[in-house]
Protein backbone atom coordinates (compact mmCIF):
# COMPACT_ATOMS: atom_id res chain seq x y z
CA UNK A 1 0.00 0.00 0.00
CA UNK A 2 2.87 2.33 0.79
CA UNK A 3 4.29 1.96 -2.71
CA UNK A 4 0.86 2.44 -4.23
CA UNK A 5 0.31 5.56 -2.14
CA UNK A 6 3.63 7.04 -3.29
CA UNK A 7 2.78 6.16 -6.88
CA UNK A 8 -0.68 7.77 -6.69
CA UNK A 9 0.67 10.89 -5.02
CA UNK A 10 3.37 11.27 -7.64
CA UNK A 11 0.84 10.86 -10.46
CA UNK A 12 -1.45 13.37 -8.76
CA UNK A 13 1.35 15.92 -8.34
CA UNK A 14 2.52 15.49 -11.94
CA UNK A 15 -0.96 15.66 -13.47
CA UNK A 16 -2.08 18.58 -11.29
CA UNK A 17 1.03 20.49 -12.31
CA UNK A 18 0.31 19.74 -16.00
CA UNK A 19 -3.40 20.55 -15.79
CA UNK A 20 -2.65 23.88 -14.13
CA UNK A 21 -1.09 24.86 -17.45
CA UNK A 22 -3.64 23.10 -19.68
CA UNK A 23 -6.73 24.82 -21.00
CA UNK A 24 -10.03 23.07 -21.73
CA UNK A 25 -8.96 22.54 -25.36
CA UNK A 26 -6.02 20.48 -24.07
CA UNK A 27 -3.44 23.05 -25.11
CA UNK A 28 -0.55 22.92 -22.67
CA UNK A 29 1.24 26.21 -22.01
CA UNK A 30 4.92 25.30 -21.93
CA UNK A 31 6.17 28.84 -21.39
CA UNK A 32 8.55 29.66 -18.56
CA UNK A 33 6.05 31.99 -16.92
CA UNK A 34 3.30 29.35 -16.98
CA UNK A 35 5.63 26.78 -15.46
CA UNK A 36 7.46 28.80 -12.86
CA UNK A 37 6.02 32.30 -12.31
CA UNK A 38 3.49 31.36 -9.62
CA UNK A 39 6.05 29.12 -7.91
CA UNK A 40 8.67 31.88 -7.89
CA UNK A 41 6.25 34.56 -6.64
CA UNK A 42 4.85 32.29 -3.91
CA UNK A 43 8.40 31.21 -2.99
CA UNK A 44 9.55 34.83 -2.62
CA UNK A 45 6.46 35.77 -0.57
CA UNK A 46 6.96 32.73 1.66
CA UNK A 47 10.66 33.51 2.24
CA UNK A 48 9.80 37.12 3.11
CA UNK A 49 7.10 35.99 5.55
CA UNK A 50 9.46 33.45 7.12
CA UNK A 51 11.95 36.29 7.66
CA UNK A 52 9.24 38.42 9.25
CA UNK A 53 7.99 35.62 11.50
CA UNK A 54 10.66 35.77 14.17
CA UNK A 55 9.12 33.34 16.61
CA UNK A 56 7.00 31.19 14.28
CA UNK A 57 3.25 30.72 14.14
CA UNK A 58 1.13 31.84 17.03
CA UNK A 59 -1.27 29.42 18.69
CA UNK A 60 -4.28 31.33 17.31
CA UNK A 61 -2.86 31.18 13.79
CA UNK A 62 -2.42 27.40 14.02
CA UNK A 63 -5.96 27.02 15.34
CA UNK A 64 -7.42 29.34 12.69
CA UNK A 65 -5.58 27.73 9.77
CA UNK A 66 -6.46 24.22 10.96
CA UNK A 67 -10.16 25.09 11.09
CA UNK A 68 -10.11 26.71 7.66
CA UNK A 69 -8.23 23.82 6.08
CA UNK A 70 -10.55 21.24 7.68
CA UNK A 71 -13.54 23.04 6.20
CA UNK A 72 -11.84 23.29 2.80
CA UNK A 73 -10.96 19.59 2.77
CA UNK A 74 -14.62 18.71 3.46
CA UNK A 75 -15.80 21.17 0.84
CA UNK A 76 -13.39 19.95 -1.81
CA UNK A 77 -14.16 16.28 -1.24
CA UNK A 78 -17.87 17.06 -1.69
CA UNK A 79 -17.08 19.08 -4.83
CA UNK A 80 -14.94 16.24 -6.17
CA UNK A 81 -17.71 13.68 -5.72
CA UNK A 82 -20.27 16.10 -7.13
CA UNK A 83 -18.10 16.77 -10.19
CA UNK A 84 -17.74 13.07 -11.00
CA UNK A 85 -20.97 12.76 -12.95
CA UNK A 86 -22.07 16.37 -13.15
CA UNK A 87 -19.35 17.96 -15.23
CA UNK A 88 -18.87 15.28 -17.81
CA UNK A 89 -21.86 13.62 -19.41
CA UNK A 90 -21.05 11.61 -22.54
CA UNK A 91 -23.34 12.36 -25.46
CA UNK A 92 -25.82 9.66 -26.41
CA UNK A 93 -26.37 11.02 -29.91
CA UNK A 94 -25.44 8.71 -32.77
CA UNK A 95 -24.17 11.50 -35.02
CA UNK A 96 -23.32 14.41 -32.76
CA UNK A 97 -22.61 17.71 -34.48
CA UNK A 98 -19.35 19.58 -34.03
CA UNK A 99 -20.74 21.73 -31.22
CA UNK A 100 -21.80 18.71 -29.18
CA UNK A 101 -18.46 17.00 -29.87
CA UNK A 102 -16.57 20.14 -28.83
CA UNK A 103 -18.64 20.65 -25.69
CA UNK A 104 -18.19 17.01 -24.75
CA UNK A 105 -14.42 17.16 -25.24
CA UNK A 106 -14.16 20.42 -23.32
CA UNK A 107 -16.35 19.03 -20.52
CA UNK A 108 -14.13 15.94 -20.37
CA UNK A 109 -10.98 18.07 -20.19
CA UNK A 110 -12.43 20.44 -17.62
CA UNK A 111 -13.69 17.54 -15.47
CA UNK A 112 -10.17 16.08 -15.44
CA UNK A 113 -8.55 19.42 -14.72
CA UNK A 114 -11.04 20.09 -11.93
CA UNK A 115 -10.55 16.61 -10.45
CA UNK A 116 -6.74 16.74 -10.46
CA UNK A 117 -6.43 20.30 -9.14
CA UNK A 118 -9.10 19.77 -6.46
CA UNK A 119 -7.55 16.48 -5.34
CA UNK A 120 -4.10 18.03 -5.25
CA UNK A 121 -5.46 20.91 -3.17
CA UNK A 122 -6.98 18.38 -0.74
CA UNK A 123 -3.61 16.61 -0.46
CA UNK A 124 -1.82 19.92 0.09
CA UNK A 125 -4.35 20.85 2.78
CA UNK A 126 -3.80 17.50 4.52
CA UNK A 127 0.00 17.93 4.35
CA UNK A 128 -0.35 21.47 5.73
CA UNK A 129 -2.50 20.17 8.58
CA UNK A 130 0.05 17.43 9.28
CA UNK A 131 3.03 19.75 9.50
CA UNK A 132 0.99 22.23 11.51
CA UNK A 133 0.56 19.47 14.09
CA UNK A 134 4.24 19.98 14.90
CA UNK A 135 3.39 23.54 16.02
CA UNK A 136 0.85 22.14 18.45
CA UNK A 137 2.97 19.19 19.63
CA UNK A 138 6.30 20.98 19.92
CA UNK A 139 5.11 24.46 20.67
CA UNK A 140 8.34 25.58 22.31
CA UNK A 141 10.64 24.27 19.57
CA UNK A 142 8.51 25.58 16.69
CA UNK A 143 8.35 29.05 18.21
CA UNK A 144 12.13 29.25 18.16
CA UNK A 145 13.47 32.66 17.19
CA UNK A 146 16.20 31.85 14.68
CA UNK A 147 17.50 35.42 14.82
CA UNK A 148 18.75 34.65 18.37
CA UNK A 149 20.99 31.87 17.01
CA UNK A 150 24.37 32.11 15.41
CA UNK A 151 26.23 29.52 13.38
CA UNK A 152 29.07 27.81 15.29
CA UNK A 153 31.58 25.90 13.15
CA UNK A 154 33.61 24.86 16.18
CA UNK A 155 30.61 23.08 17.67
CA UNK A 156 30.44 20.77 14.62
CA UNK A 157 34.17 20.15 14.78
CA UNK A 158 33.88 19.39 18.50
CA UNK A 159 30.82 17.21 17.88
CA UNK A 160 28.67 19.25 20.24
CA UNK A 161 25.48 17.16 20.11
CA UNK A 162 23.23 19.84 21.66
CA UNK A 163 24.38 22.45 19.14
CA UNK A 164 23.87 20.07 16.21
CA UNK A 165 20.42 19.17 17.53
CA UNK A 166 19.57 22.87 17.81
CA UNK A 167 20.78 23.42 14.25
CA UNK A 168 18.62 20.56 12.94
CA UNK A 169 15.61 21.90 14.86
CA UNK A 170 16.23 25.41 13.46
CA UNK A 171 16.40 24.05 9.91
CA UNK A 172 13.23 21.96 10.43
CA UNK A 173 11.44 25.00 11.90
CA UNK A 174 12.41 27.19 8.92
CA UNK A 175 11.37 24.47 6.45
CA UNK A 176 8.08 23.96 8.29
CA UNK A 177 7.29 27.67 8.29
CA UNK A 178 8.20 27.98 4.61
CA UNK A 179 6.14 24.94 3.57
CA UNK A 180 3.08 26.00 5.60
CA UNK A 181 3.13 29.47 4.06
CA UNK A 182 3.94 28.25 0.55
CA UNK A 183 1.24 25.59 0.61
CA UNK A 184 -1.29 27.98 2.10
CA UNK A 185 -0.68 30.38 -0.77
CA UNK A 186 -1.00 27.51 -3.23
CA UNK A 187 -4.21 26.27 -1.59
CA UNK A 188 -5.66 29.78 -1.70
CA UNK A 189 -4.68 30.14 -5.36
CA UNK A 190 -6.16 26.76 -6.31
CA UNK A 191 -9.34 27.49 -4.32
CA UNK A 192 -9.85 30.73 -6.23
CA UNK A 193 -9.35 28.86 -9.50
CA UNK A 194 -11.70 26.02 -8.53
CA UNK A 195 -14.53 28.29 -7.46
CA UNK A 196 -14.25 30.79 -10.31
CA UNK A 197 -13.84 28.17 -13.06
CA UNK A 198 -16.68 26.05 -11.65
CA UNK A 199 -19.07 29.02 -11.74
CA UNK A 200 -17.92 29.91 -15.26
CA UNK A 201 -18.38 26.33 -16.43
CA UNK A 202 -21.84 26.02 -14.91
CA UNK A 203 -23.15 29.31 -16.31
CA UNK A 204 -21.75 28.49 -19.76
CA UNK A 205 -23.44 25.12 -19.65
CA UNK A 206 -26.74 26.73 -18.63
CA UNK A 207 -26.45 29.25 -21.48
CA UNK A 208 -25.93 26.43 -24.00
CA UNK A 209 -29.28 24.97 -23.05
CA UNK B 1 -1.07 34.14 -71.40
CA UNK B 2 -3.50 33.01 -68.78
CA UNK B 3 -2.70 33.83 -65.18
CA UNK B 4 -4.28 30.95 -63.28
CA UNK B 5 -5.21 31.58 -59.69
CA UNK B 6 -7.09 30.07 -56.77
CA UNK B 7 -9.89 31.77 -54.91
CA UNK B 8 -11.29 30.79 -51.54
CA UNK B 9 -14.81 31.23 -50.29
CA UNK B 10 -16.57 30.21 -47.11
CA UNK B 11 -20.28 29.98 -46.42
CA UNK B 12 -22.61 29.16 -43.58
CA UNK B 13 -25.87 27.22 -43.74
CA UNK B 14 -28.73 29.48 -42.71
CA UNK B 15 -31.73 27.66 -41.29
CA UNK B 16 -34.92 29.65 -41.05
CA UNK B 17 -35.53 28.98 -37.36
CA UNK B 18 -32.44 27.37 -35.82
CA UNK B 19 -29.04 28.94 -35.58
CA UNK B 20 -26.96 25.80 -35.99
CA UNK B 21 -27.85 23.27 -38.64
CA UNK B 22 -25.22 21.04 -40.14
CA UNK B 23 -24.88 19.77 -43.69
CA UNK B 24 -26.10 16.41 -42.38
CA UNK B 25 -29.24 18.20 -41.15
CA UNK B 26 -29.58 19.83 -44.57
CA UNK B 27 -29.41 16.41 -46.25
CA UNK B 28 -31.99 15.02 -43.81
CA UNK B 29 -34.35 18.02 -44.11
CA UNK B 30 -34.05 18.79 -47.80
CA UNK B 31 -32.68 15.71 -49.54
CA UNK B 32 -34.75 13.24 -47.51
CA UNK B 33 -31.83 11.22 -46.22
CA UNK B 34 -32.62 8.92 -43.27
CA UNK B 35 -31.99 10.28 -39.76
CA UNK B 36 -29.61 7.47 -38.89
CA UNK B 37 -27.78 7.32 -42.21
CA UNK B 38 -24.06 6.69 -42.27
CA UNK B 39 -21.73 9.56 -43.21
CA UNK B 40 -21.01 7.87 -46.52
CA UNK B 41 -24.70 7.85 -47.46
CA UNK B 42 -25.15 11.49 -46.45
CA UNK B 43 -22.15 12.81 -48.39
CA UNK B 44 -23.26 10.69 -51.36
CA UNK B 45 -26.67 12.42 -51.24
CA UNK B 46 -25.01 15.85 -51.09
CA UNK B 47 -22.78 14.87 -54.00
CA UNK B 48 -25.79 13.70 -56.00
CA UNK B 49 -27.55 16.98 -55.18
CA UNK B 50 -24.50 18.88 -56.44
CA UNK B 51 -24.27 16.90 -59.67
CA UNK B 52 -28.00 17.08 -60.45
CA UNK B 53 -27.94 20.83 -59.72
CA UNK B 54 -25.32 21.21 -62.46
CA UNK B 55 -28.08 20.29 -64.89
CA UNK B 56 -30.62 22.58 -63.22
CA UNK B 57 -31.53 26.25 -63.39
CA UNK B 58 -28.95 27.28 -60.80
CA UNK B 59 -26.10 26.33 -63.10
CA UNK B 60 -26.97 29.14 -65.54
CA UNK B 61 -26.95 32.86 -64.90
CA UNK B 62 -28.65 35.03 -67.49
CA UNK B 63 -27.13 38.21 -66.06
CA UNK B 64 -23.59 36.91 -66.14
CA UNK B 65 -24.40 34.94 -69.30
CA UNK B 66 -22.39 32.03 -68.03
CA UNK B 67 -23.07 28.39 -67.38
CA UNK B 68 -21.45 25.62 -65.38
CA UNK B 69 -22.08 22.05 -66.32
CA UNK B 70 -20.51 18.64 -66.46
CA UNK B 71 -20.23 17.36 -70.02
CA UNK B 72 -20.44 13.61 -69.71
CA UNK B 73 -19.40 12.75 -73.27
CA UNK B 74 -15.97 11.24 -73.13
CA UNK B 75 -15.24 12.22 -76.73
CA UNK B 76 -15.87 15.89 -75.89
CA UNK B 77 -14.80 16.26 -72.26
CA UNK B 78 -11.03 15.78 -72.25
CA UNK B 79 -10.86 15.58 -68.48
CA UNK B 80 -13.90 13.44 -67.81
CA UNK B 81 -11.70 11.08 -65.78
CA UNK B 82 -11.22 14.02 -63.35
CA UNK B 83 -14.96 14.65 -63.06
CA UNK B 84 -16.30 15.49 -59.58
CA UNK B 85 -16.01 12.79 -56.94
CA UNK B 86 -16.44 12.79 -53.17
CA UNK B 87 -14.37 11.79 -50.18
CA UNK B 88 -16.67 10.85 -47.33
CA UNK B 89 -13.89 10.79 -44.73
CA UNK B 90 -12.84 14.37 -45.56
CA UNK B 91 -16.39 15.57 -46.38
CA UNK B 92 -15.21 17.00 -49.66
CA UNK B 93 -16.43 17.04 -53.25
CA UNK B 94 -13.77 17.86 -55.82
CA UNK B 95 -13.01 17.59 -59.50
CA UNK B 96 -13.04 19.30 -62.85
CA UNK B 97 -16.23 20.85 -64.14
CA UNK B 98 -16.95 22.78 -67.30
CA UNK B 99 -18.08 26.34 -67.48
CA UNK B 100 -18.06 29.38 -69.67
CA UNK B 101 -19.99 32.14 -71.40
CA UNK B 102 -23.02 31.97 -73.66
CA UNK B 103 -25.59 34.42 -74.96
CA UNK B 104 -23.55 36.12 -77.67
CA UNK B 105 -23.64 35.70 -81.41
CA UNK B 106 -20.28 34.30 -82.25
CA UNK B 107 -18.50 32.60 -85.10
CA UNK B 108 -16.68 29.35 -84.79
CA UNK B 109 -13.75 29.51 -87.12
CA UNK B 110 -10.67 27.46 -87.91
CA UNK B 111 -7.62 29.66 -87.35
CA UNK B 112 -5.88 28.06 -90.35
CA UNK B 113 -8.86 27.96 -92.68
CA UNK B 114 -11.35 30.82 -92.52
CA UNK B 115 -13.65 29.02 -94.95
CA UNK B 116 -14.18 26.42 -92.29
CA UNK B 117 -16.38 28.53 -90.07
CA UNK B 118 -19.86 28.26 -88.66
CA UNK B 119 -22.28 30.17 -86.51
CA UNK B 120 -22.15 29.76 -82.76
CA UNK B 121 -25.60 30.87 -81.62
CA UNK B 122 -26.61 32.63 -78.44
CA UNK B 123 -27.73 29.33 -77.00
CA UNK B 124 -24.26 27.83 -77.33
CA UNK B 125 -21.83 28.05 -74.43
CA UNK B 126 -18.06 27.96 -74.81
CA UNK B 127 -16.90 25.75 -71.98
CA UNK B 128 -13.53 25.52 -70.33
CA UNK B 129 -12.22 23.29 -67.55
CA UNK B 130 -12.18 24.45 -63.95
CA UNK B 131 -11.05 22.62 -60.84
CA UNK B 132 -12.87 23.04 -57.55
CA UNK B 133 -12.81 21.58 -54.05
CA UNK B 134 -15.95 21.91 -51.98
CA UNK B 135 -16.02 21.18 -48.25
CA UNK B 136 -19.36 20.21 -46.72
CA UNK B 137 -18.77 19.14 -43.11
CA UNK B 138 -21.50 16.80 -41.97
CA UNK B 139 -21.14 17.84 -38.35
CA UNK B 140 -20.86 21.60 -38.93
CA UNK B 141 -22.60 24.50 -40.67
CA UNK B 142 -19.49 26.21 -42.03
CA UNK B 143 -18.45 25.06 -45.50
CA UNK B 144 -15.95 26.39 -47.97
CA UNK B 145 -14.73 25.98 -51.50
CA UNK B 146 -11.59 26.57 -53.50
CA UNK B 147 -12.03 27.37 -57.17
CA UNK B 148 -9.50 27.83 -59.88
CA UNK B 149 -9.72 30.36 -62.69
CA UNK B 150 -7.42 31.42 -65.50
CA UNK B 151 -7.86 35.17 -65.15
CA UNK B 152 -10.71 37.66 -65.21
CA UNK B 153 -12.08 36.53 -68.60
CA UNK B 154 -11.72 32.82 -68.00
CA UNK B 155 -13.50 32.53 -64.71
CA UNK B 156 -16.65 30.91 -63.38
CA UNK B 157 -16.03 32.06 -59.82
CA UNK B 158 -19.00 34.42 -59.53
CA UNK B 159 -21.34 31.89 -61.09
CA UNK B 160 -20.03 29.06 -58.93
CA UNK B 161 -20.46 31.27 -55.86
CA UNK B 162 -24.09 31.96 -56.78
CA UNK B 163 -24.58 28.29 -57.63
CA UNK B 164 -23.38 27.19 -54.19
CA UNK B 165 -25.52 29.91 -52.61
CA UNK B 166 -28.61 28.60 -54.36
CA UNK B 167 -28.16 24.83 -54.04
CA UNK B 168 -28.07 25.08 -50.26
CA UNK B 169 -31.31 27.00 -50.22
CA UNK B 170 -34.35 24.93 -49.35
CA UNK B 171 -37.82 24.98 -47.90
CA UNK B 172 -36.38 25.59 -44.43
CA UNK B 173 -33.04 27.11 -45.43
CA UNK B 174 -32.21 30.57 -46.74
CA UNK B 175 -29.80 31.11 -49.60
CA UNK B 176 -26.24 31.00 -48.26
CA UNK B 177 -23.85 33.89 -48.67
CA UNK B 178 -20.39 32.98 -49.87
CA UNK B 179 -17.71 35.25 -48.50
CA UNK B 180 -14.29 35.58 -50.00
CA UNK B 181 -11.54 34.63 -47.58
CA UNK B 182 -7.95 33.64 -47.52
CA UNK B 183 -6.14 31.58 -44.91
CA UNK B 184 -4.13 33.71 -42.50
CA UNK B 185 -0.92 31.90 -43.40
CA UNK B 186 -1.24 33.18 -46.99
CA UNK B 187 -1.92 36.69 -45.77
CA UNK B 188 1.16 36.54 -43.56
CA UNK B 189 3.24 35.13 -46.39
CA UNK B 190 2.21 38.01 -48.63
CA UNK B 191 2.60 40.68 -46.00
CA UNK B 192 6.10 39.63 -44.98
CA UNK B 193 8.51 42.36 -46.04
CA UNK B 194 6.06 43.78 -48.57
CA UNK B 195 5.61 47.48 -49.25
CA UNK B 196 2.57 49.28 -50.55
CA UNK B 197 2.89 50.10 -54.25
CA UNK B 198 -0.57 51.50 -54.84
CA UNK B 199 -4.09 51.50 -53.54
CA UNK B 200 -6.93 51.24 -55.95
CA UNK B 201 -10.64 52.04 -55.49
CA UNK B 202 -13.40 51.15 -57.93
CA UNK B 203 -17.08 52.01 -58.08
CA UNK B 204 -19.71 51.62 -60.76
CA UNK B 205 -21.77 54.78 -61.15
CA UNK B 206 -25.21 54.87 -62.71
CA UNK B 207 -26.48 58.28 -63.79
CA UNK B 208 -29.98 58.84 -62.48
CA UNK B 209 -30.60 62.37 -63.73
CA UNK B 210 -31.64 63.66 -67.15
CA UNK B 211 -29.73 66.70 -68.31
CA UNK B 212 -29.10 68.60 -71.46
CA UNK B 213 -25.35 68.32 -71.77
CA UNK B 214 -25.71 64.91 -73.30
CA UNK B 215 -23.17 63.30 -71.06
CA UNK B 216 -25.69 61.16 -69.22
CA UNK B 217 -27.09 59.94 -72.47
CA UNK B 218 -23.60 59.24 -73.63
CA UNK B 219 -22.62 57.28 -70.55
CA UNK B 220 -25.42 56.09 -68.33
CA UNK B 221 -23.23 53.64 -66.45
CA UNK B 222 -19.49 53.76 -65.91
CA UNK B 223 -16.74 52.54 -63.65
CA UNK B 224 -14.57 55.02 -61.80
CA UNK B 225 -11.17 53.74 -60.78
CA UNK B 226 -8.98 55.84 -58.53
CA UNK B 227 -5.43 54.78 -57.86
CA UNK B 228 -3.29 56.32 -55.14
CA UNK B 229 0.46 55.79 -55.56
CA UNK B 230 2.78 56.74 -52.71
CA UNK B 231 5.70 58.78 -53.99
CA UNK B 232 9.26 58.76 -52.68
CA UNK B 233 8.39 56.66 -49.68
CA UNK B 234 8.22 52.98 -48.86
CA UNK B 235 5.14 52.21 -46.83
CA UNK B 236 5.05 48.83 -45.09
CA UNK B 237 2.05 46.71 -45.92
CA UNK B 238 1.21 46.59 -42.23
CA UNK B 239 0.44 50.32 -42.50
CA UNK B 240 -2.07 49.70 -45.30
CA UNK B 241 -5.10 50.02 -43.04
CA UNK B 242 -3.95 53.48 -41.92
CA UNK B 243 -3.44 54.51 -45.55
CA UNK B 244 -6.88 53.24 -46.47
CA UNK B 245 -8.42 55.10 -43.55
CA UNK B 246 -6.71 58.29 -44.69
CA UNK B 247 -7.78 57.89 -48.33
CA UNK B 248 -11.29 56.71 -47.46
CA UNK B 249 -12.21 60.24 -46.36
CA UNK B 250 -11.44 61.70 -49.81
CA UNK B 251 -14.46 62.55 -51.88
CA UNK B 252 -15.31 61.95 -55.51
CA UNK B 253 -18.39 63.08 -57.40
CA UNK B 254 -20.33 66.31 -57.65
CA UNK B 255 -21.51 68.67 -54.94
CA UNK B 256 -25.00 67.21 -54.88
CA UNK B 257 -23.96 63.61 -54.70
CA UNK B 258 -20.47 63.25 -53.23
CA UNK B 259 -19.10 59.76 -52.70
CA UNK B 260 -16.27 59.10 -50.33
CA UNK B 261 -13.74 56.49 -51.38
CA UNK B 262 -14.94 54.49 -48.39
CA UNK B 263 -18.23 53.94 -50.25
CA UNK B 264 -16.49 52.52 -53.30
CA UNK B 265 -17.30 48.88 -54.02
CA UNK B 266 -13.82 47.49 -54.39
CA UNK B 267 -10.47 48.24 -52.87
CA UNK B 268 -7.35 46.57 -54.11
CA UNK B 269 -3.80 47.12 -53.10
CA UNK B 270 -0.72 46.32 -55.12
CA UNK B 271 2.34 45.38 -53.17
CA UNK B 272 5.95 44.89 -53.97
CA UNK B 273 8.33 42.74 -52.05
CA UNK B 274 11.95 43.75 -52.59
CA UNK B 275 13.12 40.69 -50.66
CA UNK B 276 11.39 38.11 -52.83
CA UNK B 277 11.17 40.44 -55.83
CA UNK B 278 7.50 39.68 -56.25
CA UNK B 279 4.50 41.85 -56.96
CA UNK B 280 1.18 40.84 -55.50
CA UNK B 281 -2.38 42.07 -55.61
CA UNK B 282 -4.69 41.98 -52.63
CA UNK B 283 -8.37 42.61 -52.54
CA UNK B 284 -9.54 44.44 -49.47
CA UNK B 285 -12.29 42.77 -47.54
CA UNK B 286 -13.99 45.87 -46.17
CA UNK B 287 -16.27 43.82 -43.95
CA UNK B 288 -13.44 42.37 -41.90
CA UNK B 289 -10.97 45.12 -42.73
CA UNK B 290 -8.65 42.45 -43.94
CA UNK B 291 -6.67 41.52 -47.02
CA UNK B 292 -7.81 38.84 -49.39
CA UNK B 293 -4.72 38.03 -51.38
CA UNK B 294 -5.09 36.46 -54.77
CA UNK B 295 -3.23 33.17 -54.86
CA UNK B 296 -1.65 32.95 -58.29
CA UNK B 297 -0.60 29.50 -59.36
CA UNK B 298 2.52 30.53 -61.24
CA UNK B 299 5.41 29.21 -59.22
CA UNK B 300 3.16 26.91 -57.21
CA UNK B 301 2.40 24.47 -60.03
CA UNK B 302 5.23 23.08 -62.11
CA UNK B 303 3.29 21.17 -64.78
CA UNK B 304 0.67 22.56 -67.11
CA UNK B 305 -1.72 21.19 -69.69
CA UNK B 306 -0.99 21.68 -73.42
CA UNK B 307 -3.38 24.67 -73.50
CA UNK B 308 -1.47 26.47 -70.72
CA UNK B 309 -3.95 25.70 -67.94
CA UNK B 310 -2.51 24.11 -64.79
CA UNK B 311 -2.13 20.35 -64.66
CA UNK B 312 -5.28 19.15 -62.91
CA UNK B 313 -3.62 16.31 -61.00
CA UNK B 314 -1.04 18.66 -59.54
CA UNK B 315 -3.70 21.29 -58.91
CA UNK B 316 -5.84 18.70 -57.09
CA UNK B 317 -2.89 17.78 -54.88
CA UNK B 318 -2.12 21.45 -54.21
CA UNK B 319 -5.75 22.22 -53.31
CA UNK B 320 -5.90 19.17 -51.07
CA UNK B 321 -2.74 20.26 -49.26
CA UNK B 322 -3.97 23.85 -48.90
CA UNK B 323 -7.27 22.56 -47.63
CA UNK B 324 -5.75 20.23 -45.03
CA UNK B 325 -2.82 22.37 -43.93
CA UNK B 326 -4.06 25.94 -44.23
CA UNK B 327 -7.84 26.12 -44.45
CA UNK B 328 -9.10 23.40 -42.15
CA UNK B 329 -7.17 24.56 -39.05
CA UNK B 330 -8.62 28.04 -39.56
CA UNK B 331 -12.12 27.04 -40.54
CA UNK B 332 -12.53 24.24 -38.01
CA UNK B 333 -10.44 24.92 -34.90
CA UNK B 334 -12.78 22.56 -33.04
CA UNK B 335 -11.25 19.61 -34.93
CA UNK B 336 -7.95 20.32 -33.26
CA UNK B 337 -9.34 20.14 -29.73
CA UNK B 338 -8.25 16.84 -28.24
CA UNK B 339 -9.12 14.91 -25.15
CA UNK B 340 -6.69 15.22 -22.27
CA UNK B 341 -5.06 11.98 -21.18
Amino acid sequence: MYQELIKYLRILKKQASRFERTDINNNVDESFSAKYLVKIVFGIISVLLVCLLKSGFSESFVSYVSSVLSILVGLFITALIFSFDKFYEPSNEESPNSRIKLWETQAHNYAKKFAYITSYTIVLSIFTLVILVASALFEKNTQLNVYDLSFCFDCIKNKDFEAIKLFVIAVCVIVQRFLVLYWLLKIMYNTLFIVSSMVQYMTTKMDRK
Amino acid sequence: MANPKLEFYRFKLKHKSEDFKTFRDFAIDELKVGQKSQDDTVIKALFKHFITSLDGDNSKDDKLKKQIVLIKKKSVNKYLDKQPAFDSSANTIFGVINGGPYGRDRILSDIEDQEDSSVLGQNKAVLLYFYFLLYLPLDHNDGCFIIHSNGIDESITRLFRNFIGNIFKGSTYYKVQCESFCPKSFQDEFKKGATLKSMWFKKTFVENTHNTDGLSNLMQQYDIKIEAIPKNKNIAITEASKVRKFLAQKIFGNNKNPKSLNDFDETKIRTENPVTDSKKTFEWNTKDGDFVPVVYLNGRISKSNPDGTPDFDELAELCKNYFNDEILPELRPDLYVSRAN
